[in-house]
Order: C-alpha cells, then structure tokens, then sequence
C-alpha cells in the first residue's frame, strides 16, 4: 500500500465494510460531554431509543445497583440511570454501541482480547483525565477507539495481518514498524483516518494517530493522556495478556499532563481497580486480574 | 492482625468494609466527605455509586505469614519485571514508572 496521505485515505475510505458507521449514540454522548446532571434526561431519552442498550441497563441496575431485598425491581431507565451512576452509564453505552457495530466482522478470539484492551485503555484514560481536568468522556472513547485501525488491518489484510502480530511472549516485537513493513501503513495512521471519516473531534483522531509515538505530534494532552493510558494498562499487565509490556514511554507526558510521579502510584491502584470492575460491567473480562 | 490498604471499584465495596483514605466528592456544589475510618454500610455505597464515586480504598485484613509476604514479594516482582522485560530500566521516564507500578504492587505482596 502506498504512503501518500490522500492515497492512503482513498483506500482506507473505499475500504470501510462495516466499520461504515460510526454509532449515532455514541456521537450523540460526545455532544453532551461531562455534563454531571443538566444532560441526565438528554441521556434517557437515547436509551429510549435503543430498546437493547435499555434492555441491557435494565437488568444490570437490578443485579449491580445495591437494590435492597424485597424491593420491587427496576423496570424504568431513569432509575437505572441513577442506580448505576451518569458517568458509567456513559461509559458503558459507548462501549456497548461500538461493541456492537464492530464486533461482526471481527474473529471471536480477536473480538475478546481486542474489546478487553480497549475498555481497560479507555478506563484508564477517563481516570487520567479526571485527574487532569481534561473531558473524561472523550478521553474514554479515545482509548476505546485508539487501536481501531488494527480492526481495519485484520479486515482487509487478513494474510498479512497474521503476520504483523507478535509471537505472544514477544515484547520487543514492534508492531507499527511490522505493520509499515508489511502494508505499508499501521494501525495508528489508519485509524486516524477512520476518525476523520467518522467526523470525530480532532482530540480523538489525534490521540489515536499518537498513542504509539507522541513525540512525533504536537503537544497535546488528548495523545499524552491515550499513550499513559495504554502503558498503565500494559505496565499493570491488565487482562494478563501475554503481549502486554512496556517498551517505550514519553519523558515529556507527565509534565505536559500537570501530573507528578508521586500521584502515579494511587492512580495506578485506580486504573487497576475501574478497568477490573468496567471489564465486568460491560461483559468483556477474561477474568484474568491482578487481585 | 495486620492491614492492607486495597484499591477497589465501588461496586465491589461491601457494608462492613472500612475506608482506609477520607473519600471526599463535591457535586451540585455539595461536599460528600467520608474520613478515613468510615465503616461502608449499605446506605453509604448507594449515595457512593450515584454521586458518581468510581473508587475507594480500603482496609484488607491481612493474615499472611511473613513467609508469605516474602513469597508475595518475589512473585510481584517477577511480574512486574516481566512486564518492563522489552524496556530499557536506564531511561529515567521508564525507569520511574517501574517503581511507581512496584510501589503500587508491593504493598499487596
């Protein structure tokens, strides 16, 4: 595949098979960023749209939102939007739509360990930037998205995809480099085009261009926030994948994102104890944690 | 008996259990304070989950032999170099985040 850059759109446009569509909901969630309550009925009236995402809150709110014995269960959204919390509730139907419009074309192994990931690099994300006073549900969709460019890869280069994967106890393996050497392009360039064609803010295509190699953007706290998020998660061995490993991180992300080492370890225990718990909450865990 | 302070996401919090930081949230211009010490009850975990609280920590009794902990330690450690085995420990920024991950971990070990 070529390098040049509207080549490279042409092709990954013409190419988009069901990653067509980039969910309505999820955009729609976008639109209504961080708002704690003001957007709490915007909120309930998507999922009044969507009888299976309500379906799904519904019967999570009657086994996880604390409802004493003997009570009536749940049957509206708005209570099971208030059981479980706005901010996890947003969280979890961004998860759960693009679960849903990308997981057909994606082989059942690849699909686990693939949405695994990408919940534990989004839960991360949406820590960090609570923590940095960044937009968190933008951040927990960049990390959920920032490797989708890999879904593309598997789709239209199954033969060569085989062979950019790394043997699975092969940490040093470098996968973009893998990926430029086989077609010509990587899952970060990509994915960023995917972005661009959703129309999604420049922050979430940004992050997903950078996450691997954030020197080589401009300054931004979006990419420095995706690129700790995904080497937390590697560093905390989430999920136990046998390819997690840190092989290289930003001496410039902790000063770009206003955090100190000393607030590093706590955030850790963080990210390891809501990735554990969002893994679960949106059916997505190997059952494989740290505790 | 020994104390562990463990990191846990609310929903696994269970009345009983005791915060071991003070957990303080303000929303709607209302302060939600509750001091380290604070016994979880079922009330408490409910106004936690719907005021947004994704985590607390708590108190963990631990009742592990020092023989244990010894065991512990070396396994945590074993893992955690495991992890960074395809970094190099001389750079500073690696080198930082591989004694904050083992500052989180040993504790636990």
């Amino acid at each position: 595949m070529t390098s040049n850059p509207d080549t490279l759109r042409n092709t990954v446009a013409q190419n988009l098979h069901s990653l067509k569509t980039f969910p309505k909901i999820v955009l729609d969630i976008l639109d209504v960023l961080d708002d704690e309550d003001a957007n709490a009925h915007l909120l309930v009236d998507l999922l009044h749209r969507d009888p299976v995402l309500s379906g799904k809150l519904l019967g999570m709110a009657n086994t996880l939102g604390g409802k004493p014995p003997g009570e009536r269960p749940i049957t509206d959204v708005m209570t099971s939007v208030s059981m479980l919390g706005f901010s996890r509730i947003r969280s979890l139907v961004s998860t759960l739509s693009l679960r849903e419009a990308f997981s057909p074309v994606m082989p059942t192994l690849m699909a686990n360990q693939f949405w695994e990931h990408s919940v534990d690099v989004a839960t991360a994300a949406k820590v960090i930037a609570e923590h940095c006073g960044l937009k968190s549900d933008l951040s927990y969709v960049a990390g959920l998205i920032h490797d989708i460019g890999i879904l593309w890869i598997a789709i239209n280069y199954p033969a060569e995809y085989v062979h950019m994967c790394a043997p699975e106890d092969d940490t040093t393996h470098n996968v973009i480099e893998s990926e430029r050497q086989w077609i010509g392009t990587d899952h970060a360039e990509v994915g960023a085009i995917l972005c661009e064609l959703w129309g999604l803010p420049d922050e979430i295509r940004q992050s997903v261009a950078g996450h691997h190699n954030p020197d080589q953007m401009p300054p931004c706290k979006y990419v420095m926030n995706v690129h700790l998020a995904e080497v937390a998660c590697n560093a905390l061995n989430l999920g136990q994948r046998p390819r997690n490993g840190v092989s290289y991180f930003s001496e410039q992300t902790l000063p770009l994102l206003g955090l100190d080492w000393k607030q590093i370890p706590d955030l850790l225990g963080e990210i390891d104890a809501r990735a554990r718990f969002m893994r679960t909450f949106a059916g997505v865990s190997s059952g494989r944690t740290n505790r | 008996m020994s104390t562990l302070h463990a990191y846990i996401a609310t929903f696994e919090a269970v009345p009983g259990m005791r915060l071991a930081r003070t957990l303080s949230k303000v929303r709607n211009h209302q302060l939600f304070l509750l001091p380290a010490g604070t016994e979880l009850t079922e009330v408490l975990i409910r106004q936690m989950v719907v005021r947004d609280i994704h985590s607390l920590v708590v108190e963990e009794p631990d009742a592990r032999s020092e023989e244990q902990r010894e065991q512990d330690r070396v396994r945590v450690e074993a893992e955690v170099r495991h992890c960074f085995r395809g970094a190099d420990l001389t750079q500073p920024a690696i080198a930082d985040l591989y004694a904050s991950v083992l500052e989180y971990r040993m504790p636990h070990a």
